[in-house]
């Protein structure tokens, strides 16, 4: 007799089950101290990945994003780590117009945090990044798609080199006042 | 225990309607149980907790669980509901619904030559199966071996790769890499079939002797046979075991209660045929499992290696692919900063 009509189960991960192996990769990545590197894609899994990323970061966060939209990125994680003696968090927004930060903007909720320093970007950048300490980054290639690269733990490699790119991008709006964070 | 009382007599025979055989009225009391009604308890119980226990352990999954078992979820209700009809019809509704207490009544006036006891053995043991194996396969997903199978190779490339950067890797991999032992492995157990035959008819024989060698793969197959589902033969032997010994409990309780024995050619021949499951049953079952577990270990070795040779491949391809795009990206950069100190130096 054979299973006839019987569906196997849904092999969609949930974003529960997503979150704990992103979070076994960062552990992984500390313990060995090895680079532990994957591909992620869709907003959900990006949120994952970035509250794992910001969870872990110690003392520097550095962002190039769209609005820092409050739907991916977790207000009060970044809360959380911004609140760590001589943390350090610089944002770069290449789709805000002027100075305005959108209501659905995670900076919208920090305004109150006075290490946590926004530009604008006048450009828009091809590929928006997160690298925190130099050594954990996630690199989103397909900005639609919320399709994104992520290394752990790659201090002399990816991390280094996504540092680098942040500093230039960082040092073209040398001359541009911060964003006024008030909504 | 209380002695039981007088039931009353059947119809007068000649009326055809409702009166077949004469029947010993003293034989058939109403159940006269100092515990109440435990047979409510009994028949409605296993439902109750599989569902519970789905509801439990699923939670927030529950319809994405339930929208995947539609079938088999059919199929159990259907079943069940065809055991509480044939009863009802028998009986009465209420010998279905449970009030044993006034189905006797209305059993004795109604159809005098049918048991009460049968019909709640009939139903308990039905109920039962039903319940038996509806939970043990619904609930058991993972008791299906391409699920297990399947999961055990995703938790393995978790552990190192990432399932998603396999499968990257794999459909960009030239033909004669896609072709290599482990990557055969790994993709065919990250893809089983779906309903019919189960992942095992992915391989031929030939197939899975040269991938497991011959040892393993017959140990593994002698218990997977091409043509049946494992799982459905251990659901219907566990179904059956537990149907039975409930079937037989009741039966132990009805020659309690009635201080009697009434033998029934059928009914004495069903009872020799499942008290022979009962024993076969357990026996039948242990050494399926523990065939299919010997099997499904060495199987499983078989994929920590293939995880662990296919491993520099897959790395070395999704660090060429982030390295790639974060050189795309620092160009960018680059040319940014150059564009700006531009800027600011003609603006001086």
């Amino acid at each position: 007799m054979r299973a006839r009509g019987c569906a196997r189960e849904d092999m969609i991960m949930t974003i529960e089950v997503y979150r704990t192996q992103v979070a076994a990769a960062m552990k992984r990545a500390r313990a060995t101290g090895k680079p532990v590197s994957f591909d992620n894609s869709g907003p959900a899994h990006a949120k994952a990945v970035l509250d794992v990323l910001v969870g872990a970061a110690e003392r520097k966060i550095d962002i190039v994003a769209g609005v820092l939209h409050k739907d991916i990125w977790d207000a009060s994680i970044l809360r959380q780590f911004l609140a760590r003696p001589g943390a350090e968090a610089r944002v770069l927004l290449d789709e805000i117009t002027d100075d305005h930060i959108p209501a659905n903007s995670a900076v919208a909720a920090l305004s109150d945090c006075r290490n946590l320093i926004v530009k604008r970007l006048p450009q828009s950048f091809h590929m928006h990044f997160c690298v925190s300490d130099s050594r954990d980054v996630r690199l989103e290639y397909d900005k639609p798609g919320c399709a994104a690269s992520i290394a752990f733990g790659d201090l002399k490699g990816f991390g280094r080199i996504a540092e680098q790119t942040f500093e230039d991008l960082w040092s073209s709006v040398a001359d541009e006042k911060p964003v006024t964070l008030a909504a | 225990m209380t002695e039981p009382a007088e039931a009353p007599a059947p119809p007068a025979k000649g009326n055809a309607a409702q009166v077949s055989v004469a029947l010993p009225a003293a034989k058939y009391h109403a159940f006269q149980n100092p515990l109440g009604q435990p047979y409510d308890f009994l028949v409605w119980l296993p439902p109750v907790l599989a569902i519970l226990y789905v509801v439990g352990v699923q939670r927030r999954n529950f319809s994405s669980w339930l929208s995947n078992r539609v079938m088999p979820c059919l199929m159990v209700v259907f079943a069940f509901g065809m055991g509480l009809v044939v009863t009802g019809w028998g009986g009465g509704w209420l010998v279905a619904l449970g009030a044993w207490r006034d189905a006797n009544g209305a059993l004795i006036t109604h159809a005098p030559d049918v048991s009460a006891p049968d019909l709640l053995t009939n139903l308990l043991t039905l109920s039962a199966l039903v319940a038996s194996s509806g939970f043990a396969y619904l609930c058991l997903p993972t008791d299906r071996v391409e699920e297990r199978m399947e999961a055990f190779t995703r938790r393995e490339l978790s552990a190192d790769l990432e399932t998603a950067n396999f499968q990257a890797w794999y459909e960009q991999a030239p033909k004669e890499k896609r072709e290599i032992p482990a990557a055969v492995i790994i993709d065919t157990f990250l893809h089983p079939m779906r309903g019919v035959g189960g992942w095992h008819t992915r391989f031929t024989v030939e197939q899975g002797r040269n991938l497991f060698g011959d040892d393993t793969w017959d140990t593994f197959s002698k218990y997977v046979d091409q043509h049946i589902d494992d799982s459905w033969v251990r659901i219907l032997c566990t179904a059956i075991g537990i149907g039975m010994i409930m079937g037989l409990a009741c039966l132990f309780y009805r020659y309690v209660s009635v201080n009697d024995w009434i033998f029934h050619p059928i009914e004495f021949g069903v009872i020799t045929l499942l008290t022979i499951l009962d024993f076969e049953t357990p026996a039948l079952l242990v050494s399926l499992v523990a065939g299919v577990h010997r099997g499904e270990l060495a199987i499983r070795k078989h994929i920590k290696n293939a995880v662990e040779n296919i491993a520099p491949d897959v790395k070395e391809f999704t660090r060429r692919n982030q390295q790639e795009r974060l050189a795309i990206a620092q160009k960018e950069a680059a040319a940014v900063k150059a564009r700006s100190s531009r800027r600011r130096g003609a603006r001086r």
